[in-house]
């Protein structure tokens, strides 16, 4: 999955990928890096796609980090508190990559004006 | 293409974790207990990453199933859906349906599998089976904090109901770990909490006062005391509360955040997690472990164990960069070969410059350099055997992958034959070069098939002979110097020698003579002679294997060796000899036709040197005596249409094959015994019969590694029944 979301956005424009295979090795690296931009799966081991969205929030240096929340089809719950936790965009498994694309450069480039 | 292979590889991976899960949780099905949530939970994990990676390669209908089966495992556990024997047959139907998928995408030669038929059948029985919901509407949750409950998953939450409608209490355990421990710490702790309950979330707090430290509020569900779960936490740094008694929230998140950032310099810098699979091993275990139909009390691979780390607290470790966590990469095997063949090639240079130096020594007797000389070429080839030797570690994988296919296959095959079989394996940690791997699973299938098919009992004729009703196979590996050991035992009704002796009679394959002097030892090897094995009703009813000529032609091909025991009433054993690794071999060079040749040493039963005058002939085949028995003997020379050395005197023999498939190839000369690297021959050489590759050994010069299989069976098929005539029968 990272790699295809890396093989995705590749090309989009000059980004620089750091993956992590767990919401406890995002919690590692979040601590020392200032990301852009995440990208999170909800049905993470441990610690959740909805945890680490809630932590990312409740932190005063991230707490602005755009945060795309990728969930399974049809958890309307999942999309929900997603959303209230302060997802910046949600996506359901699997999606078009030109949403991906989109939904990327638009977090990145910032509201406009 | 490239990428496409990555992709079909990790998806192989996902795959096998998936059977793996299921495997584990039929076991726990089978012993009595509840499937383990963690499991189910797993095998929907493992689906739902696949399901994004098939999106990218186009593998049949690998997206819809992929689809399907996630609804049906997020349905299981969600509780939605019933996780009985038929929806766990479906299950593993579907690892089946994967694995020819990708069979199919590799090589497109291979049957397409009929994925549709299963698309039909998984939405069929989910239709059928409503939701059988048990206290999720009557379980309030008011008592638990928004701020707690407002971030839970749906299947967090429906844990969570789950474990109260049971009456488990729910607890709240506050943790503190170092960040770069995070792993280890929750492993350990995660490992004592499962015995007590479930770990139904961990909730980190981002109001840790050390940016190197992260605070955890564990949910528990557990039906222990207060009292026991605080007992268990001793040693760590820890506080526990009970949640659904009093109503109260575990509500330590709402402090201001103290964090300091490292300004990131980085354009655009992406975080991307995901579901993925962190690869959890088992732990290598001396004690056997049991997987397959009927496996009881078998404590879960990977649960428990991994990660702990006694003592380790307290101990300041260098801190480490969130890169190091996991770094793997994959790579195919023929960037390995490639190399590997260099460094083959870089030890011929070697060798050459070490005999131009030993040259040189006489014009240059005195010169102090020559000295040196000698000594950097020693240290020159000690770090290319080095090298050679680390490359040979990476192409290295444990033979456990390979043993949890053949445990799906116990478990299908048991099935549909309606008999019990359990399987037993241990030393699934043994390494073996993972192109014997590959090529070993084909054979070892084969074993475990014949061993259901015709070993095995059926339930009844166990009983009647007094034996466990279940019956059991046991898979064994281990290293022995540098080859691998490979055991594959059934507990059924064994072979009958003397029955395998009359059947050889009756095919034609032995005289009647020959039969009567034969020892069971001997007679059982005749499950390996081509010709013998038939799927009639006889071979049925004998209770022996089944195309075991081309398990053994297989297994001589990786240079390996099998050999049988077994014993009526009792079982069937069969001894699997293999080398670690092919890419490197011990090979005897040899000269025939004026030419070099290699062959396996592991190959060559003896060598010996005979006098033209002692060939005798045979019903118009050369043999010669070797023991009193006849060896028939073949003409290196004449396989390949070389010249004949000229002259009647000695020549040498070297015996190759095996028990009664013995043949003597004649040579002109043994020259010496050396490690080669192997190379594949280029397209056009590499259907040339009788070789099997090419080495260089030194000053340029390239041999032909023999394909002493195919001489074998070729010389086994011209001879008939010629090759076992005792001399002395044809001479009375």
């Amino acid at each position: 999955m990272r790699e295809y979301v890396t093989s995705v956005l590749e090309g989009t424009g000059d980004m620089e990928f750091e993956y992590a295979e767990s919401g406890f090795h995002a919690l590692q690296f979040l601590s020392h890096a200032n990301p852009d931009l995440i990208i999170t799966d909800v049905n993470m081991p441990e610690v959740s796609g909805l945890e680490l969205l809630r932590y990312v929030r409740k932190s005063e240096r991230l707490k602005d980090t755009p945060v795309v929340v990728i969930s399974t089809e049809g958890h309307l719950v999942d999309r929900e508190r997603a959303k209230a936790a302060g997802a910046s965009i949600m996506l359901e498994k699997p999606f078009d990559p030109e949403v991906l694309k989109r939904a990327v450069s638009g977090l990145l480039e910032g509201p406009p004006g | 293409m490239t990428s496409q292979l990555t992709a079909l590889s990790e998806i192989q991976d996902l795959v096998e974790e998936f059977s793996r899960s299921l495997l584990q949780i039929e076991a726990e099905r089978s012993g009595g207990r509840d499937s383990d949530p963690d499991l189910v939970n797993a095998a929907f994990r493992s689906i739902h990453t696949l399901k994004g990676i098939v999106s990218m390669v186009e593998v049949g209908q690998l997206v819809a199933l992929s689809h399907e089966l996630e609804n049906c495992l997020d349905d299981i556990r969600l509780g939605k859906r019933a996780l009985d024997a038929s929806s766990l047959d479906l299950l593993f139907a579907a690892v089946d349906l994967y694995t020819a998928s990708l069979a199919h995408a590799v090589e497109p030669s291979r049957a397409v599998p009929d994925v549709t038929s299963f698309l039909s059948r998984i939405k069929d029985t989910g239709a059928a089976r409503p939701a059988t919901r048990s206290a999720e509407e009557q379980v309030s949750l008011d008592w638990l904090h928004e701020d707690v409950r407002s971030v839970l998953t749906e299947y967090e939450e429906f844990r969570l109901r789950e474990n109260i409608g049971g009456g488990r209490g729910i607890y709240s355990i506050h943790v503190s770990f170092d960040l770069m421990d995070v792993d280890g710490g929750i492993e350990r702790l995660k490992s004592k909490l499962k015995k007590l309950g479930e770990v139904l979330t961990y909730l980190p707090s981002a109001d840790a006062s050390r940016e190197d430290r992260i605070d955890l509020d564990i949910l528990v569900g557990s039906g222990e005391g207060l009292e026991v779960l605080r007992a268990s936490l001793t040693g760590e740094t820890a506080s526990i509360e009970r949640l659904n008694t009093g109503g109260r929230s575990p509500g330590r998140d709402e402090g201001v955040p103290v964090v300091r950032g490292h300004e990131s310099t980085r354009p655009d810098d992406v975080a991307i997690t995901d579901g993925g699979s962190g690869k959890r091993r088992a732990p290598p275990s001396a004690t056997p472990r049991e997987v397959g139909s009927v496996a009881s009390s078998v404590g879960l691979p990977g649960a428990g164990s991994a990660g702990s780390a006694p003592g380790s607290e307290g101990v300041e470790e260098p801190p480490q960069s969130i890169r190091s966590v996991v770094q793997t990469v994959r790579v195919e095997l023929s960037r390995l070969d490639a190399l590997m063949n260099l460094v083959g090639e870089l030890r011929v240079i070697q060798g050459d410059f070490t005999r131009t130096i030993a040259r040189a020594e006489n014009t240059l007797r005195g010169v102090p350099e020559v000295r040196t000389l000698h000594v950097q070429t020693r240290q020159m080839a000690r770090r290319i055997d080095e090298l050679r030797d680390r490359i040979l570690d990476v192409r290295m994988v444990p033979v456990g992958q390979m043993f949890d296919t053949l445990a799906r296959v116990v478990r299908k095959l048991s099935r549909e034959h309606g008999k019990e079989v359990r399987l037993v394996v241990s030393g699934e940690q043994t390494e073996l070069d993972k192109l014997i791997v590959e090529e070993l699973s084909d054979p070892l299938m084969h074993m475990i098939r014949n061993a259901i098919d015709h070993g095995i009992e059926s339930v009844e004729r166990r009983s009647a002979a007094g034996k466990s009703l279940t019956g059991k196979i046991t898979l064994v590996a281990r290293q022995r110097g540098n080859s691998v050991e490979i055991r594959v035992e059934d507990d059924g009704q064994g072979m009958d020698w003397l029955a395998l002796r009359e059947r050889a009679v009756s095919r034609g394959l032995v005289s009647r003579e020959e039969a009567e002097v034969m020892t069971s030892i001997e007679a059982l090897r005749l499950i390996f002679a081509p010709g013998f094995s038939t799927l009639d009703d006889l071979s049925r009813s004998s209770g022996r294997g089944v195309g075991m000529d081309v398990v053994k032609t297989n297994i001589m091909r990786l240079s390996g060796q099998i050999d049988v025991e077994s014993e009526v009433g009792k079982g069937t054993l069969f001894r699997l000899t293999l080398p670690v690794t092919l890419a490197i071999i011990q090979a005897l060079v040899i000269e025939g036709g004026g030419q070099m040749f290699c062959v396996p040493l592991g190959s060559v039963l003896e060598s010996l040197m005979f006098e033209r005058s002692e060939i005798e002939t045979i019903e118009g085949f050369e043999v010669i005596s070797l023991r009193s028995e006849a060896l028939p003997i073949v003409y290196l020379d004449r396989i390949f249409d070389l010249p004949r050395k000229p002259g009647d005197g000695q020549l040498y023999v070297i015996v190759v094959g095996l028990a009664e498939h013995r043949v003597g190839l004649v040579v002109d000369d043994l020259l010496e015994q050396k490690d080669v690297v192997i190379k594949s021959l280029g397209p056009g050489l590499d259907a040339v019969p009788g070789v099997a590759g090419a080495t260089e050994i030194g000053a340029g010069k390239t041999v032909l590694l023999l394909d002493l299989a195919a001489i074998v069976s070729d010389a086994v098929r011209d001879f008939g029944t010629g090759d076992r005539r005792r001399v002395e029968g044809m001479r009375a």
